[in-house]
């Protein structure tokens, strides 16, 4: 596995500072962490829960996001057919946050970055992944549009629909 | 040190930002994000966001708090850039990335025409 070392100052050899280094995998830990137990936690409650996603409350509309919570709470309770209806995109994000973490505690412990995912830093990568999102979110919109549940599930349970009725 | 004729250019009305985000049903914020990871690993010189990262900021609300953090840490690099005293926003960013993604993209994207402005 190929790394950047820390050099003797305790910085990274890219210039990073250690302190921020460690700051940014706490961080990447607590946010993984905290979603994953949150997902759980959440699960029974998830389909009661209120609208907070800004463009399904006041457009009525879908965002790509859509969906995920109510996956990654299917996923927490072991029911993947159940979060692939909701949003096909939890099962790799959910791979990452369980990924990530590890990843990040591996780090900690070597004082030095994996290199292993430096492709997460290329743009064509990343223009690649975009234009997935993208393809998956509008078929998503026109399946939903021809069910019905665009109109059904998001109109309807909008904020500003139900200010207007 | 950075020069800032390397930084790319990614210069954007705030407020188009805001309309576009929603016009666009949040797929904009995708774009945006790959193009501020681009404008922020040039600012502070080294691969500090992921661009693959951004892109999973833009549909996933926890990953979207951690690139607003990261954005934030990054202002102190672009106000040395610009030779303005800008503090370390990442709380602000991050309370905002929360709540309204929207508004904290505007926040970030008025910092990177800044870069744009003090060129001319």
């Amino acid at each position: 596995m190929r790394s950047t070392t820390l050099s003797s100052d305790g910085c990274e050899a890219d210039g990073l500072p250690h302190a921020r280094f460690a700051r940014n995998r706490a961080a990447v830990i607590s946010v993984c962490t905290a979603t994953l137990v949150l997902s759980y936690v959440w699960a029974p409650y998830v389909h009661s829960g209120p609208v907070i996603c800004p463009l399904h409350g006041l457009v009525g509309l879908p965002c790509p996001a859509c969906g995920l919570t109510r996956a990654f709470c299917a996923l927490a309770t072991r029911n993947g057919m159940e979060a692939l209806r909701q949003n096909a995109l939890s099962l790799p994000l959910f791979l990452l946050f369980i990924a990530a973490p590890l990843v990040s505690i591996c780090e900690l412990w070597r004082r030095r970055r994996c290199a292993f995912y430096s492709f997460l830093f290329s743009k064509r990568v990343a223009f690649v992944a975009g234009g997935v999102v993208i393809a998956y979110h509008l078929a998503r919109c026109a399946w939903m549009l021809h069910t019905g549940s665009l109109v059904e599930d998001y109109l309807k349970t909008s904020w500003t629909y139900a200010l207007l009725h | 040190m950075v020069e800032r004729s390397s930084i790319p250019v990614h210069r954007q009305d705030p407020i188009l930002v805001l309309i576009l985000g929603f016009v666009t049903c949040g797929l904009y914020l995708i774009y945006w994000n790959i193009k501020t990871a681009e404008v922020m690993n040039a600012v502070t010189g080294r691969p500090v966001i992921s661009p693959v990262v951004a892109v999973i900021a833009g549909c996933c609300m926890p990953v979207n708090v951690y690139f607003y953090y990261q954005c934030g840490q990054c202002l102190e690099d672009l106000g040395k850039l610009i030779g303005r005293d800008l503090k370390d926003k990442s709380t602000l960013l991050v309370v905002l990335g929360f709540f309204v993604p929207m508004v904290a993209a505007m926040i970030v994207q008025s910092h990177i025409n800044e870069i744009y402005d003090a060129k001319q």
